[in-house]
């Protein structure tokens, strides 16, 4: 049975007795006394009175990488009220200490400081998982390291608690007023990861080396290896480097103390490495860079005060800066660079212009439509309706002024095609405008049960004025959701484009509206039901 | 010349006697209408209806039209002035007349006055005159925004708020509008206004200060200095000095103090000019003519006049308005170059020595308040420089407010530190010269605050305030929170180097010891930011000053200094600096003992480190290449000297300053003396020597050439060492 160290390791404290810990681990393990920790617990007081744990992040690395500025850690908990709600609690202290007081918390669930009370719900086996200091887009899913020189083993304690969860989510707008700073100091973006909201996260430095890979102007790169004990034989590495999209260099490396020159053959726009332990072959360090090619600065420069205007009529006082000057410069990394090198990067450049935007058609992402063209349009609109439907899941159309188009034939027959299109699945049109009172046309009252029963229509109004709610056009289906730059009632005459967005934001914003009470007049908006 | 007049005109004198109202109306900021808009209802109001048409006709065929836009014909403007000028007289001074003249050419109408009217009725008139101006100033109604800054605003009636110019003080203020807003004290005055200053002062020169008392906007006031002055330097270069009295206003003292450096510029203009081959007698800018007079004379006494006449007042209002002239004076003479410009250094000579005078004579802790509330703090400005020269300068007269003038200083440096860390500003930028100047005035005030401080202890307490542990290093959101701490940090490190001469003059002794452990501080420091940190702290110049401090004040060992040498942060301008620093002292007849205990042996291991760490692969800027060329040179390493110049001339992208190209000259010179080149860097030798010097060489140069010359001969000629292999 295999049983994770640190759990190993807990045993053992509990039951007395000594612990060694397998090899790969050697260095978290057994150096703990050398090794120091800062916990955050970032709190949350829930509608119960009680303070829950929304995200506790314990960071250790050794205590004489602290610098010559740090004094002795203070011991004690501060404890600092972000708000009503919101507590963020630190701690400096041993990684002993800290790891100490873990115990405790993955024991009894709860974290006592100076008479605050945090409740954790905790899986009690945590996950083992790395994170590396890489930054490419790629990796856009993984959690980086907490530290600037390190990559960092992580064992997290999970939490499956809805409640802090659910809170977070509906309160982003909130957390995000709790401002910047705070996750710089949680060190843990979790304004964008609120799957990790209610755990408890622990990162050990990988700070047995430090590694950087330096480029300059010339045809070379620098690994540059910092290491206080002898590390002869204990580390292997690649190194890799690209241009233009094209891997020009990839070789593996002995890690040594010092600096590793390499030598390129051509230019280069992107470069990493990898670090390998050799005894089990774990990457503990990870970096790549993209190259700075290019780069612009904007320059203003006042010259004088900034004066103060008045109207005499409005009596508005508004500042203005009229002397200043302005100016832009350009950088350009590669302008030495060897006319093969410059040449093929700028195609490549051109090709990924090119690329993205004949990418995007040819995905269907973007469709264009000029004027005259209705039937082309609505074939390509029932078309989506086709592919994308997939009952029960609803979809959403939301075009300000449809419901003031339902008046031709021909545009009577496009309704009637897009019911036919979407029996089975609910579809929900969002709207702002229709004549009160008026009700559903005749036409749509008189279609038989069968083609309209799955249809449903809501105006949205401003509470205020009577003013449309929304003003965007677009259509959610559960594949996908296609913004689209004209109303119905405009199709033929001016034509429309179909984009495709990747960012589910108005999805969001469709269930947003749609999830409002009908008669609703709270907040700003005011909600009818047609149908 | 009236009859003339008269005669061309064909409006009766019913009609005559509204011509001024007209005008007047037309002319006042208060009103909203022109006068071409005004002479039809002025008219049916006033004109008999049978002669309505003809007098309209009349009156409005004096205007010029395009648009909806009407102007005076120019032949007809000393026509229309003589019957404003006449209508006036008539109806006796009011603001609508006071606005009538306002609308003629202040020179024409000051010709028509001056030979029309009495004394008496000229003296009432200008009396109304102020009275009038003085309203316009005090509503805000002088200044015509889209006029003067040619704007696109919405309404003719925007105005410019007079607060604008003065929240950075006044002589700030008026500077402002002498080199950057003349077109707003020439043009963006409403036309009668301007007219009018210029009329007082044409007719009544002697009311410049009262114009200046009761015109309270910046704007007017300039207009009035600037007429005043473009007449009266051309007499007295020292004319602006009599505006500073006991019961001068503020407007005026500063006016005097922005004129008078202005008329310090002008004189080294001038001095300029009088250099160069066709020199005119036209255009001088003051009375003086050189070579009889001496213009850098005048303009060095000038200077001392300004600060001398300011203790004419108060004691704490001269202070006042000596830290806003110290504030500003180094924006407001013209400077070149690099180094502190002389007038600069002669103004605040001058001031600091008024300063002494004040704590001698009338010592206050408001003298120092006063003071420190004008020296205002500014990203580029460095304003306990002033105290710390203050405090430095009476350190042996009267040491006891010397140190409180110093512990002052103090606590404004670290409220300015304070707000640089708030504000992530940078503050180190060895580059200035004021910035240097302050730097070496707060380890002045260190030294005179407490001459027995213990600096180690100083810098280390104020470090550990600073965001600089490994957890704000890895915050990467508020990395720029870490590096501003980091280069504050340094500069307490110089401030403090910069206090070891200052106790060392002031008859303190100086621990070596104490110097040493601050050096390795200095050293920790590095080591432990530089991963962090784009700057390379220690390749800066802290790191320098740490070394030349160590060398210098610390009594370093060979063995500390091979220490040093192999310490990860330090790199090749440290090396150097080591070096250099113990040339220095041998030059200056230091102690050859200290020199003497450095065996060949030490020379030989620190050649070997240098060299290994040289050569250990880490990327080379430019300017590190310098520094390893410059130590090389010392130490007369010669393959890397080669190789150091072979580096310097593959650079990439920049061509080559012409210090560095001396600097690969002798490199390569020195290869060439001790061992020979090979024949294509012979070529590359020859052709940078003829580059530099085939015409002529440059006097500051001349020593370079003669070092060149004597390590082509295989001479050691500026080197330390000269070893034989290698």
């Amino acid at each position: 049975m295999y049983v994770e160290p640190d759990e190993a390791r807990r045993w053992a404290k509990k039951q007395k007795i000594s612990f060694r810990s397998p090899i790969h681990v050697a260095t978290a393990i057994t150096a703990m006394q050398d090794r120091t920790a800062r916990t955050t617990v970032l709190a949350w007081k829930a509608r119960d009175g009680q303070l829950r744990n929304l995200f506790t992040f314990l960071r250790h690395r050794r205590r004489d990488a602290m610098g010559p500025w740090e004094s002795e850690p203070d011991k004690n908990w501060r404890i600092e009220s972000l708000n009503s709600d919101h507590y963020l609690l630190s701690l400096d202290a041993s990684l002993e200490r800290c790891d100490s007081i873990i115990d405790h918390v993955l024991e009894s669930g709860v974290l006592r400081i100076n008479g605050l009370e945090v409740r954790y719900s905790l899986e009690p086996v945590p996950r083992c998982h790395w994170a590396y200091r890489d930054q490419r887009a790629s990796q856009g899913d993984s959690i980086r390291s907490p530290f600037a020189r390190h990559s960092a083993e992580i064992r997290e304690y999970w939490s499956f608690e809805a409640q802090p969860q659910r809170q977070w989510t509906e309160e982003s707008e909130s957390s995000s007023s709790l401002g910047r700073s705070l996750f710089t100091r949680l060190r843990f973006p979790l304004d964008r990861r609120s799957d990790r909201v209610g755990n408890l996260m622990i990162a050990g430095a990988e700070d047995g080396i430090s590694c950087d890979l330096l480029k300059r102007n010339d045809r070379t790169l620098t690994l540059a290896v910092e290491a206080d004990e002898c590390i002869s034989g204990a580390y292997s590495g690649t190194v890799w480097a690209s241009h233009s999209g094209d891997e020009v260099h990839r070789r593996q490396i002995a890690i040594e103390s010092g600096n590793t020159r390499i030598t390129l053959e051509t230019d280069v726009d992107s470069v990493g490495f990898e670090v390998f332990r050799v005894s089990d072959g774990q990457c503990v360090d990870r970096m790549s860079h993209q190259l700075v090619m290019e780069a612009s600065f904007r320059m203003n420069v006042k010259l004088g005060p900034t004066l103060l205007f008045q109207d005499r009529k409005r009596g508005i006082t508004h500042g203005l800066n009229p002397f200043h000057d302005i100016s832009t410069v350009t950088v350009h990394a590669d302008q030495d660079s060897p006319e093969l090198d410059r040449r093929i990067r700028q195609q490549w450049l051109d090709h990924l212009s090119h690329w993205r935007e004949s990418s995007a058609r040819k995905r269907g992402n973007l469709v264009r439509f000029e004027s005259g063209n209705l039937d082309q349009v609505v074939g390509h609109f029932l078309g989506i309706l086709a592919t994308d439907r997939e009952p029960p899941s609803p979809i959403y159309f939301a075009d300000p002024y449809c419901m003031e188009s339902a008046k031709t034939p021909a545009q009577i027959k496009l309704w009637l095609d897009i019911f036919s299109a979407t029996v089975g699945a609910p579809l929900r049109i969002l709207c702002c405008t229709y004549s009160k009172g008026s009700g559903l046309p005749r036409w749509w009252s008189s279609l038989p049960r069968q083609i309209k029963s799955h249809v449903a229509v809501r105006i949205f109004s401003r509470h205020s004025n009577g003013r449309p709610a929304f003003h965007d056009r677009y259509l959610i289906t559960p594949k996908r959701e296609v913004i689209l730059t004209n109303s119905v009632s405009g199709w033929g005459g001016s034509g429309v484009t179909f984009t495709t967005s990747p960012y589910g934001v108005y999805r969001a914003e469709a269930k947003r509206l749609w999830s409002m009470a009908l008669g609703s007049r709270g907040a700003d908006f005011l909600v009818e039901g047609l149908c | 010349m009236q009859s003339d007049i008269d005669s061309d005109l064909l409006v009766p004198d019913q009609a005559r006697a509204i011509v001024w109202r007209i005008f007047g109306e037309g002319a006042s900021p208060f009103k909203g209408r022109s006068s071409f808009e005004l002479v039809r209802p002025m008219v049916e109001h006033h004109v008999s209806a049978i002669d309505r048409p003809r007098v309209i006709r009349e009156i409005q065929g004096w205007f010029e039209s395009h648009g909806n836009r009407h102007w005076l014909r120019p032949e007809m403007m000393e026509r229309a002035a003589a019957v404003i000028v006449e209508g006036v007289r008539a109806a006796g001074p009011s603001e609508a007349a006071v606005w009538a003249i306002g609308s003629i050419n202040a020179e024409l109408a000051a010709s028509l006055i001056r030979s029309d009217w009495s004394d008496s009725a000229i003296d009432s008139f200008v009396q109304a005159t102020r009275r009038t101006l003085q309203t316009a100033c005090d509503r805000n109604r002088i200044l015509n925004a889209r006029r003067g800054l040619g704007l696109d605003l919405d309404s003719d009636d925007a105005e410019i708020l007079a607060d604008s110019f003065v929240r950075e003080g006044r002589i700030a203020a008026f500077q402002y509008l002498l080199n950057q807003g003349l077109d707003l004290v020439v043009g963006g005055l409403h036309p009668a206004i301007g007219n009018l200053i210029d009329l007082v002062l044409a007719v009544r020169p002697d009311l410049f200060s009262s114009l200046i008392t009761k015109l309270d906007h910046p704007v007017a006031q300039s207009r009035t200095a600037m007429l005043a002055i473009q007449v009266d330097r051309h007499s007295n270069h020292r004319a602006t000095l009599d505006w500073i009295r006991a019961d001068s206003c503020d407007a005026e003292v500063a006016l005097a103090i922005v004129y008078t450096l202005d008329t310090v510029n002008l004189l080294d203009e001038d001095l300029r000019r009088s250099g160069g081959q066709d020199v005119s007698e036209q255009g001088w800018s003051t009375e003086l003519r050189p070579p009889v007079d001496d213009l850098d004379a005048a303009a060095a006494n000038l200077l001392a006049g300004l600060a001398h006449s300011l203790l004419q007042l108060e004691p704490c209002v001269c202070a006042r308005w000596i830290g806003e002239l110290l504030t500003v004076a180094r924006r407001c003479l013209h400077l070149r170059g690099d180094n502190k410009p002389l007038r600069v250094q002669q103004i605040e000579t001058a001031c600091t020595n008024i300063l002494v005078q004040l704590v001698q004579s009338s010592w206050s802790e408001d003298l120092v308040t006063m003071l420190s509330a004008e020296l205002r703090t500014h990203p580029t400005e460095t304003w306990t420089r002033h105290l710390a020269d203050l405090a430095w300068a009476l350190r042996e007269a009267a040491p006891r407010r010397a140190a409180k003038i110093a512990r002052s200083a103090l606590r404004g440096h670290e409220t300015y530190v304070i707000q640089a860390l708030k504000h992530n500003r940078s503050i180190f930028n060895w580059r200035y010269w004021d910035y240097r100047e302050w730097i070496s005035g707060l380890g002045a005030c260190l030294a005179i605050a407490n001459p027995t401080v213990d600096l180690p202890k100083w810098v280390v307490d104020r470090c550990r305030q600073l965001p600089l542990s490994v957890w704000d290093a890895d915050a990467d959101e508020n990395r720029s929170a870490f590096i501003t701490a980091e280069r504050v940090a340094r500069h307490y490190f110089v401030v403090s180097f910069h206090a070891l001469p200052r106790l060392e003059e002031l008859g303190g002794s100086v621990d070596p010891a104490g110097v040493l452990s601050l050096a390795k501080k200095f050293w920790d420091h590095c080591r432990f930011v530089q991963p962090y940190v784009v700057d390379r702290p220690g390749a800066s110049v802290a790191a320098e000053f740490a070394t030349r401090c160590a060398v210098e004040y610390g009594n370093a060992s060979a063995r500390w200094l091979l220490d040093l040498a192999r310490h990860p942060a330090a790199g090749a301008r440290v090396l150097w600096a080591a070096i250099d620093q113990r040339r220095l002292i041998l030059e200056h007849g230091g102690d050859q003992a200290v020199w003497s205990r450095w065996s060949r042996m030490d020379f030989n291991e620190l050649a070997s480190i240098s060299s290994d760490r040289f050569r250990g692969g880490r990327p080379l800027g430019l300017d590190t290449l310098e520094y390893w060329g410059r130590l090389w040179l010392l130490l007369g390493a010669i393959n890397d000297a080669e190789k150091t110049a072979i580096a310097i001339l593959a650079f990439p992208r920049r061509p080559l300053a012409r210090r560095q190209k001396m600097l690969v000259l002798k490199l390569l010179a020195l290869a060439e003396g001790k061992r020979g080149l090979a024949h294509s860097m012979r070529d590359r030798l020859q052709s940078l020597y003829r580059e530099l010097w085939s015409v002529l060489t440059p006097n500051d140069e001349r020593a370079d050439r003669e070092q060149v010359d004597a390590l082509l001969k295989g001479v050691a000629h500026g080197l330390l060492f000269m070893p034989s292999g290698r």
